[in-house]
């Protein structure tokens, strides 16, 4: 056959994937601060992924070869998974990798999906993470108070940590949304020929 | 007449319905409903006397808060993220590559050769993916300019590639299957047992009707006349680049079905070998691996979001009796229990059309699968149905997902008529699978049972 360069040009799929829409959103001076400060953290974070592989990969390794289970490093998975992907959820948000079905809005103009956001999060996403964190303050001072530790026996002590993970992701979470908003309105005050086709 | 409570279910589900259309993501909507619906219900209790079944104080925004932190410490869900990494990381390792280079080599020169070898790697790869985008993307790109390059119509090659990427939610070890067995506390193993079955049986049917169509109408995929001869070199070679994935996803599945690891373990395995299978094929570096892992947080993140969303949802949504209206609603229907089990199927196809599985299996599968028992079937069997029923949507035109994905990277000159034509006599394979599977549970249901005994 002739030669048909058979490398997946990953860079390629993503530009013909990619949803447009949002590149053009104006950046403000608090939401660079908050997209910087969210980038950072969310990278950070993903590593986590790879000490996961690796302590999963031992565990079994240890239990199978040594028939030995060490419950604190089985516990320790689900709070690096916990963290991973609490934490990410900012980083998400940021990267607009939340699910959208935008088959109806598509060809819509920015200025309409701005509104449109800025309505949503005002109305759903800031509403949710407002009404987590308040009932997680409760929920997190409880488990500080009564010393709680993992019911197991040889598990993770202090469980107010793991748990106050829900305060500092949905914290980053609101952080991420208010930079998403303010982009919005920036977008919506800019004068019409800005960026209108 | 509704019931106050009835009244404020339907609104819920209209409303979600409605707004998914706004192009606002839907896990934030789903959140928000939540948040909406349960201030709605609590405050027409207090000031209306309306009655609003269970939702009577703000103690449900309590719930909302111990569902994340079950959701956090769901140990079995470890294995998502893992699977997410082993997908992302294979997909960069190169094997897909050096597949269809040496399966073009080898079985390009047999009628219809490069398509069953473009559904075999469908079915390897999408085993480790199980994400229907990712896998049509994959196939699409790796495959159509050959396909094409080699003379096949444009609708056979872009039916290949559609039908064959979306094999991938159905084959285990898929991400799809393991969140549908949290859903409905099955094991993991003996849902993917039982889909393993069905999913084979439809690659073989995708195989003959390719090999058929090959015979009955060679202009559509006519022979490469500059191949290689055969030597052993290219069948060692060949071989080569078939048995490291092949045995990985081999191993990540025989270790789960023996019960030698549970999946999560399986999952992680599965990530360390695919990492491994790039070093060999010389494409693992740092920035590498780095990409890989903030895409991981990026996939896990959203399927998470929508997790969170899906349950502060479902939470509102039991409060205020939505379950039992559900099931009070499908069990009314004056049909036969198989009828009913159609009827389910139907909407699920609809629902398809809308959204993606994830959603889906998160807040449809939760409502329908206790209707399901009640009407005396088994949930394994009903599961392979439903997803079969989703496979067939994402397929079906003019909205299926896995045809925009297609049409987003296709090369140029291949029309969306060419891909709607193409993909019609898979969608009668589909029809066709479904029928068996509904009326032969057997086929499902024989391995689980050999495996595990009754």
């Amino acid at each position: 056959m002739s030669e048909h360069d058979n490398h997946l040009d990953l860079k390629a799929i993503e530009a013909k994937l990619a949803d447009n829409t949002w590149t053009h959103l104006p950046e403000t001076k608090l939401s660079k601060y908050i997209e910087y400060l969210i980038e950072k953290i969310g990278r950070a974070v993903s590593y986590i992924w790879i000490l996961l592989v690796v302590l999963v990969v031992g565990n079994a390794l240890m239990r199978y070869f040594f028939s030995v289970n060490f419950i604190a490093l089985e516990e320790l998975q689900w709070h690096l998974y916990a963290i991973g992907f609490m934490v990410g959820l900012s980083y998400c948000l940021i990267h607009d990798g939340h699910v959208r079905v935008d088959a109806l809005v598509e060809h819509r103009n920015l200025r309409t999906r701005a509104w449109i956001e800025i309505i949503g999060l005002s109305l759903l996403l800031l509403p949710f993470c407002a009404i987590v964190i308040e009932y997680a303050i409760p929920f997190v001072t409880r488990a500080y108070r009564l010393n709680e530790v993992s019911s197991a026996p040889g598990g993770l002590p202090m469980r107010w940590l793991i748990k106050s993970t829900i305060l500092f992701a949905f914290g980053l979470l609101s952080l991420a949304a208010l930079s998403r908003w303010l982009r919005c309105f920036a977008l919506i005050r800019q004068p019409k020929s800005d960026h209108e086709q | 007449m509704l019931e106050t409570y009835e009244f404020l279910v339907v609104a819920m589900l209209g409303s979600f319905i409605a707004l998914i259309f706004t192009g606002f993501p839907v896990a934030w909507i789903l959140a928000g409903l939540a948040v909406l619906f349960s201030c709605i219900g609590v405050l027409s209790y207090e000031y209306l006397d309306w009655d609003t079944y269970y939702m009577t104080s703000w103690r449900v925004y309590g719930t909302f808060v111990q569902r994340i932190y079950a959701q956090m410490s769901n140990w079995v869900m470890v294995a998502l993220p893992m699977f997410i990494f082993m997908g992302l990381m294979l997909e960069r390792s190169g094997v897909a590559e050096r597949l269809m280079v040496n399966f073009v080599r080898l079985f390009g020169r047999f009628r219809g050769g490069l398509g069953v070898s473009v559904i075999l790697i469908g079915i390897l790869f999408a085993a480790s993916t199980g994400i229907v985008g990712a896998s049509v993307v994959l196939l699409a790109m790796l495959s159509m300019p050959v396909m094409l390059q080699q003379n096949y119509s444009k609708s056979f090659a872009s039916g290949i590639v559609a039908s064959s990427g979306t094999l991938g939610i159905l084959i285990p070890p898929s991400i799809m299957l393991i969140i549908m067995a949290d859903q409905l506390s099955l094991s993991v193993g003996s849902l993917f047992m039982g889909a393993l079955v069905p999913g084979l049986m439809l690659g073989f049917l995708y195989i003959a009707y390719v090999i058929t169509n090959a015979f009955v109408n060679p202009k559509s995929c006519q022979l490469p006349t500059d191949l290689p001869p055969v030597t052993w070199a290219l069948i060692t070679e060949t071989l080569l680049a078939v048995i490291p994935p092949l045995g990985l996803i081999l191993a990540v599945l025989g270790s789960i079905f023996m019960g030698i690891v549970s999946p999560t373990e399986a999952a992680g395995v599965g990530a360390l070998g695919a990492t491994l299978l790039a070093v060999m094929n010389k494409r693992f570096s740092m920035a590498m691996l780095a990409d890989v892992c903030r895409r991981t947080t990026i996939t896990t993140a959203f399927v998470f979001g929508i997790f969170l969303g899906a349950t502060a949802f479902a939470v509102v949504l039991r409060t205020l009796g939505g379950d039992e209206f559900i099931s009070d609603a499908l069990q009314s229907i004056p049909l036969s229990p198989l009828g009913i089990v159609v009827v389910i199927l139907c909407i699920t196809f609809v629902a398809g059309f809308f959204l993606d599985w994830l959603e889906i299996s998160l807040i449809l599968l939760p409502l329908v699968g206790p209707v399901v028992v009640a009407l005396g079937f088994d949930l394994v069997w009903f599961v392979v149905l439903f997803a079969l029923a989703l496979q067939t949507s994402f397929l079906t035109p003019p909205v299926g997902f896995s045809l925009f994905y297609l049409k987003g990277v296709a090369p140029a000159g291949v029309t969306t008529l060419d891909i709607y034509k193409g993909v019609i006599p898979f969608i009668l394979i589909q029809l066709l699978a479904v029928t068996l599977v509904l009326f032969v549970p057997s086929i499902v249901l024989w391995l689980p049972e050999t495996m595990y005994g009754n």
